[in-house]
């Protein structure tokens, strides 16, 4: 729709700014102006039931504000003549059943300009939301006694059944179990109801969203977001042998060698969980040691405070500002 | 769905439908605050919050209009409503 500034004829679509949005009404004259509930800005209610097609002159409609008028797009289709527009428009005086996202003012006048329902603002604010990031963290304690019940997709049941080390199963159980809660809690999405594969890195993903998942001792860690996420969770504890050489890149590694033995302990597991991190959200099979010793990029760092132990967690994240962290989930 | 992480998203709705005003009402919100007298809300932030609330919970507002609701807890309990 094409909207200009100038006088308005017999069957136009008009609108006026009613404070951020804009308020439509269908001209018939300047005593009448058909139109789905008075400007926003003018009602003294929130109550949809206590709206409805009603007419007003002009004077009313635009309540000091600048009249635009509408000129269908070739893209919009054919308008209705005017005299159809007028009587469909005047056909519905007194009509209710607002609704402020289904049947406003601007699906009013569509219907009644072209013969369709189409609200541009709805689709605006909604752009606005689908464009939120969401990076949401879950973190959980493994359970002590185990109650498996199947998960979601049977061929990541069969993955984990075949996983020989019980210990290495009951991480990658639980692990998904996570998943299945945060799924449902960031999306409110069941978890049968979304399409899994595994790709040829061998990490799994889903058409929902990217996920990334990781576990250590005895506490696991999903990480859900709109765009490509990394999480890597560890225990601060002393490694037993020396990775340092193998993880930092030269700089990390002239800080490291400065630090006292206990420092050293949480520099080299918080550098190895920021890499792993970073790793897992560039979704590659597999970095050579120097492309994984310069691995850059931003990572949020957490520390992380579970029974009596420490672990150092890192997100990958292109909007760190977005992370919220759901801590406690009872698996 | 927990009604705490729900109190949380909603805040995140809340904040962007009122452009910036009521951040210290929406950061201590609860069941109680009233949506129009305590929050100040108007048709242009009903609609940033019900498109909000369609978005992130993944719920469709069809059937309920938005002024049924008085307070926080109302939205809450027809969010944990439609998401259990």
């Amino acid at each position: 729709m094409k909207w200009q500034v100038k006088a308005p004829t017999f069957g136009d679509i008009i609108r006026v700014k009613a404070g951020v949005f804009y308020h439509y009404g269908i001209y018939v004259n300047n005593e009448e102006i058909i139109q789905f509930g008075l400007s926003p800005v003018l009602r003294k209610t929130l109550q949809d039931s206590d709206i409805k097609v009603c007419s007003s002159n002009l004077s009313v409609f635009l309540n000091n504000g600048v009249l635009e008028v509408g000129e269908a797009d070739i893209d919009d289709g054919v308008r209705l003549s005017p005299e159809k527009t007028v009587n469909l428009a005047k056909s519905r005086l007194n009509e209710k059943g607002y609704h402020i996202l289904y049947n406003n003012c601007e699906h009013f006048v569509y219907e009644c300009y072209l013969g369709k329902k189409y609200c541009s603002q709805t689709d605006m604010v909604r752009q606005l939301f689908k464009a939120m990031p969401i990076v949401d963290v879950y973190l959980a304690k493994i359970p002590i006694s185990d109650n498996f019940s199947a998960v979601f997709p049977p061929d990541r049941q069969n993955e984990i059944e075949s996983i020989t080390s019980e210990k290495v199963k009951r991480e990658k159980y639980y692990a998904w179990k996570l998943l299945e809660y945060g799924l449902l809690n960031t999306f409110n999405k069941k978890i049968t109801d979304i399409n899994f594969e595994k790709q040829t890195t061998g990490k799994w993903s889903c058409n929902a969203c990217e996920f990334s998942i990781s576990h250590s001792n005895n506490v696991v860690c999903v990480a859900i977001s709109k765009s490509p996420v990394g999480v890597d969770i560890e225990k601060i504890q002393p490694t037993p042998i020396d990775i340092s050489k193998e993880i930092l890149s030269k700089e990390e590694l002239n800080d490291y060698n400065a630090l006292n033995s206990d420092e050293k302990t949480s520099f080299i597991i918080s550098a190895w969980t920021k890499k792993e991190s970073l790793f897992k959200q560039k979704n590659v099979k597999r970095l050579s040691r120097q492309e994984f010793r310069n691995l850059t990029g931003l990572v949020s760092k957490k520390t992380v405070y579970i029974d009596n132990d420490i672990y150092s967690l890192s997100i990958a994240t292109d909007t760190p500002d977005k992370i919220r962290i759901y801590e406690g989930i009872n698996l | 769905m927990e009604r705490s992480n729900i109190l949380a998203k909603l805040k995140e709705i809340l904040t962007m439908a009122m452009g910036g005003n009521a951040k210290e009402v929406i950061e201590n919100c609860n069941d109680s605050t009233n949506l129009t007298t305590d929050l100040g809300l108007n048709s242009v932030g009903v609609l940033y919050i019900v498109i909000g609330i369609e978005e992130l919970f993944s719920i469709s507002f069809d059937n309920v209009s938005f002024g049924d609701f008085k307070t926080v807890g109302d939205v809450l309990d027809y969010i944990e409503q439609k998401t259990a």
